[in-house]
């Protein structure tokens, strides 16, 4: 329980520094393809019988950098790329799954989380991992605000885009690996996307934003986490039914403060 | 006067289409040079190739060893987000025109205080970027495009969404800063009889370069009358002149 709570949090917090950049720039679903990459990354370390942490992260982020070079053709555009990586990707994992018989338990559980597979080294890995993420958005928040609101203007005034879009790629890897464990491959995009979304409705800045999607976050995590334990339902469903609570919520307050 | 800039030859093709073929030009510090030419003429290609973000296929620009691309600030045609509901203020918009090293060296929140009051948008500095006009847009962007102090200003067609009170202010604001602020400049326009009274240079463009030198000599120019016709230059020198006359 304590463990769940530590890593949902710090999970949480880093996926929605994370949000903004992608939600506003039209990416949040390379959260879903990534997450796609991890359930064939899962599937291969329990067939092998690894850790799924350990194999899952350096295939995940090279597979957003193959996200990202095939983004780049124009004849191929960002969607598509994250369509090809994604469904090759669970095509595989339903490959590996079906020629072993015996991790169908296991791999249930990471497709839909669950707080009894977070080991204590996931704790540790998890926050070094999200300070990692935290300390990378703060440094190169200037540069990924400037490029998220006009990439055209981020290049002229001398920011290296191409490689502040590897590093997002990379951290949102980081994240959506970590978040399998709480909430699932199937799940885990829901965690970048709605706490943004709902903090989209609630501020005025950017960095307001932030802090909205931050607190969200943290709040749905916690309160879903608690509801999963205190009534046995799976921990991913009622983190993200949490989530579109207040999406929900938000959405009204939004539509109330512009006078109905 | 030193040179800023000096483009030799560029040209630029997207696939079979020429875009621009042999453009030759050069800027002198304190320039107000005026880049005017019908739509499709590759006025933007060509700014856009001189800030790096279209490739040229051959030629090249050469910059005078005191003078970089980061001292160049850019007010783009469609320089914003289109959406509305960016949750950005106008603060957080003229922020994003520091690089690290200004970030570092300058007292930020005074100098964004100091250019708002400059340019008139004080008061609008905590507002959603979104929800203002486009006369106060072009503002936020021009002050995004100057808090480096740069050397030379471009500017992509900036009056073309505003109304024509607004459009002459805006006009008023760039020669005030060409002339206080000794800022170069170079302001690419459909509308070469506006233009035309501010500008020191003319480069006329259509794919190549039809005309490039002072803006008073452009009526003289015989490539323009070839290029564009005797009638078409007789018009448009009239308007020209008597835009002059009415100014003075």
């Amino acid at each position: 329980m304590q463990r769940a709570l530590i890593v949902g949090l710090l999970i949480a917090i880093s996926s929605s520094f994370l949000g903004i950049f992608l939600v506003l720039r039209k990416y949040s679903m390379i959260g879903d393809g990534l997450a796609h990459v991890s359930f064939a990354t899962v599937a291969l370390a329990l067939l092998f019988n690894q850790s799924p942490l350990l194999l899952s992260i350096p295939i995940v982020s090279l597979s957003s950098l193959l996200i990202l070079k095939l983004s780049e053709d124009n004849r191929i555009g960002g969607d598509a790329a994250i369509g090809l990586i994604s469904s090759t990707a669970v095509a595989i994992g339903v490959m590996i799954s079906s020629l072993s018989k015996g991790f169908s338990v296991d791999l249930y559980s990471y497709l839909f989380g669950s707080i009894l597979i977070i080991s204590e080294m996931d704790v540790y890995l998890s926050l070094i991992l999200s300070l990692i993420i935290i300390c990378t958005v703060l440094y190169f928040y200037q540069d990924l605000f400037a490029m998220t609101y006009d990439m055209d203007y981020a290049k002229v005034s001398g920011r290296k885009t191409k490689r502040l879009n590897q590093i997002i790629s990379f951290l949102t890897s980081i994240t959506i690996v970590l978040g399998i464990r709480v909430v699932g491959t199937m799940l885990i995009s829901s965690l970048i996307i709605f706490p943004t979304v709902s903090a989209l409705r609630l501020s005025n800045s950017f960095k307001s934003t932030i802090i909205w999607a931050v607190i969200i976050s943290s709040f749905s995590v916690i309160v879903g986490l608690l509801v999963s334990i205190g009534f046995d339902l799976p921990t991913g469903s009622s983190i993200v039914l949490i989530n579109a609570t207040i999406f929900i919520l938000s959405t009204w307050i939004s539509y109330v403060r512009r006078g109905g | 006067m030193s040179k800023l800039i000096e483009s030799k030859d560029i040209s630029v093709h997207f696939g079979k289409m020429i875009a621009l073929d042999k453009v030759s030009f050069s800027i002198d510090e304190n320039d107000y040079c005026a880049i005017v030419g019908p739509n499709g003429s590759g006025k933007t290609t060509l700014m856009r190739a001189l800030l790096g973000l279209v490739e040229t296929t051959s030629g090249e620009f050469i910059f005078s060893p005191n003078f970089t691309r980061n001292q160049i600030g850019y007010l783009p045609q469609k320089s914003f987000n289109h959406d509305k509901h960016f949750p950005a203020s106008v603060y957080e918009i003229i922020m994003t025109g520091l690089n690290r090293e200004s970030l570092r060296k300058i007292d930020v929140s005074k100098e964004i205080s100091d250019l708002s009051q400059k340019l008139g948008i004080e008061s609008l500095l905590k507002k959603r970027i979104g929800y203002l006009s486009g006369g106060q847009q072009q503002r936020v962007y021009l002050a995004r495009a100057l808090i480096n102090k740069p050397k030379l200003l471009i500017l992509d067609e900036p009056t073309s969404a505003l109304d024509p009170t607004i459009r002459e202010e805006f006009y008023q604001l760039i020669k005030k800063l060409h002339q206080e602020e000794k800022v170069s400049i170079i302001l690419i326009s459909h509308d070469l009889s506006s233009v035309s009274l501010y500008a020191t240079h003319i480069l006329y463009l259509d794919q190549k370069v039809v005309f490039y030198g002072l803006s008073t000599q452009l009526c003289q120019s015989e490539e323009l009358m070839t290029q564009i016709g005797p009638q078409a230059t007789a018009a448009l020198c009239q308007v020209e002149n008597h835009e002059h006359h009415i100014h003075i």
